[in-house]
């Protein structure tokens, strides 16, 4: 385990200071990121305008769902991006191999391969946005509330991660990336909003086959107390679920991989 | 080589290149559908809480639906990202230099790779998804198109291409001076040009200060012309200042450029 965490940290360390060798970029880039949780609360802000509730859910509930999406894209662009973002590099020129050779799991180096810097004000504000939304609800979840609540974050960062890197994966067949990598988080764009929006069949495929329901609505529905237990271990059996498939996904794409390199 | 014959080349290859991984590049065209579906089916709940007959800004739902897929449509055709992929990275790692011994203007280098690199696929793109997409979504739709909405929609469409190469290319500009590009400049864009929501829907204020600036003329104003929301004489006003912007934009690339590369510095071999 310590191995584990002193390449993390060897890791991270290394992309930080890559990052932060422009000072003027440095600052620019991190206003720069804030862009998209700008732009999805300046959305709501005009949008709660015109009507009160959307779906059953307050303008302040929206914001809560809005900040606890934005703080797992964060802490995923921040942690997990940067290595999957080279995927396409490593198995396109054949760098793979160096990977394949060390006496770690390749797909714990690739997912740690990283760490972007800048999505720090990303987390921050989302974050602020968070706490702020639950200040404005005026709710007071109680202990085991949050750790319901922490525990479904916590599940749904591997179910957004697994899903990513599933998806990746197949860039061992098709040996490049190109806009391949924002395909998931496009597709996670759907869990932002609150889960009643959709309906019928397209409901239940987003509980159950891709569960982006589950990512985002039962953290902040665990905090306002619209969760139960059983929600808890459904998330938990989901995530574990899609781990698994990730890895033996990744295991057995690595059959088919063919060194690029001499 | 004459301009022509590079340009053409360029153009040819570049579209090349952006199709070389079939696979990449059919995932590439439906990246965009998913946020654009998740915020139809948004406005239809919020739709769906009101009045029948509601309307916001002066779109009802099929107004708003109608928005958001010819909106995706004219940005799928005139988004530009040369200042990220191309300008920043080279001005701040050095690429630059060997272009600027190059016999050909590098802005002209640049704006002929990238319109064959970006504009080739994604013209394909919007011919194969958004008539079906929008067969689909047919009885939430409505598009009255007009001979003179097309044609003035067409000719306000490729200035907004023009706009936002020029655009962008200030942008990435910029980096001679910060090393990276603005900040808030793609919020800019997308705020305040309507991606996001459109301007109508916009507190008065806001609109009264949009006036002054290009966003709009990017893609909103062709947006609205299509859709039939602006009379004739509105959308040759439009077009009028969507030229002057266009304008502006191209007189800052030359100026930006001109100051820019006499400040660029690159060191070693």
């Amino acid at each position: 385990m310590r191995r584990y965490l002193k390449l993390i940290v060897g890791f991270w360390g290394a992309s930080v200071m890559r990052g932060t060798e422009l000072r003027a970029s440095f600052f620019v880039s991190l206003l720069d990121s804030a862009t998209a949780l700008l732009l999805s609360v300046l959305f709501f802000e005009i949008v709660y305008t015109h009507v009160h509730s959307i779906a059953g859910w307050s303008k302040y509930g929206v914001l809560l769902l809005l900040g606890i999406f934005s703080l797992q894209m964060a802490i995923l662009n921040m942690i997990v991006r940067p290595g999957l973002v080279q995927m396409g590099r490593l198995v396109h020129r054949g760098d793979l191999d160096g990977y394949l050779t060390k006496p770690i799991p390749s797909q714990f180096t690739i997912t740690f391969l990283g760490f972007d810097v800048f999505r720090a004000f990303d987390l921050i504000l989302a974050l602020v946005l968070t706490v702020y939304s639950i200040l404005k609800l005026g709710i007071c979840p109680t202990p085991l509330q949050w750790l319901m609540a922490a525990i479904h974050f916590g599940a749904a960062l591997v179910i957004v991660y697994s899903i990513w890197y599933i998806s990746l994966t197949l860039v061992v067949w098709t040996t490049v990336l190109s806009s391949w990598i924002s395909l998931v988080p496009n597709i996670f764009s759907f869990s932002q909003y609150p889960a009643s929006i959709y309906k019928g069949k397209l409901k239940l495929f987003f509980m159950t086959a891709l569960p982006i329901a589950v990512v985002v609505n039962s953290p902040a529905s665990s905090l306002l107390g619209r969760m139960s237990w059983m929600s808890v271990g459904y998330s938990v059996l989901l995530a574990a679920l899609f781990l698994g498939l990730s890895i033996a996904f990744w295991n057995k794409a690595l059959r088919f991989y063919s060194s690029a390199s001499s | 080589m004459s301009t022509s014959r590079w340009v053409k080349t360029l153009i040819i290859s570049q579209a090349q290149v952006s199709m070389t991984y079939k696979v990449s590049f059919f995932i590439s065209m439906f990246v965009f559908i998913f946020p654009l579906l998740a915020k139809i089916m948004l406005w239809k709940a919020i739709y769906g809480a009101q009045p029948a007959g509601t309307t916001m800004g002066g779109f009802d739902m099929k107004d708003m639906v109608t928005y958001y897929f010819v909106f995706q449509m004219v940005f799928e055709l005139t988004w530009c990202f040369i200042d990220g992929h191309e300008i920043i990275p080279a001005i701040v790692q050095g690429g630059l230099t060997p272009n600027l011994m190059l016999p050909v203007s590098y802005i002209k280098y640049v704006v002929a790779k990238y319109f064959a690199y970006m504009f080739v696929p994604r013209f394909f793109t919007t011919l194969a998804l958004f008539p079906p997409l929008m067969v689909c979504f047919s009885s939430d739709i409505s598009l009255h198109l007009t001979a003179a909405s097309v044609l003035l929609g067409i000719v306000s469409l490729i200035m907004g291409c023009v706009f936002a190469f020029a655009y962008h290319l200030c942008v990435g500009l910029a980096a001679f001076w910060l090393e990276n590009r603005p900040p808030f400049s793609d919020l800019m864009v997308m705020f305040l040009g309507g991606m996001i929501i459109p301007i109508d829907l916009m507190p008065a204020w806001l609109q009264r200060i949009n006036v002054f600036l290009p966003f709009q003329y990017h893609i909103y104003l062709p947006t609205k012309i299509i859709m039939g929301k602006m009379s004739v004489a509105e959308a040759l006003a439009g077009l009028a200042i969507q030229a002057l912007w266009v304008l502006a934009l191209i007189g800052g690339v030359n100026l930006l450029w001109r100051r820019g590369v006499k400040r660029y510095q690159a060191y070693g071999g």
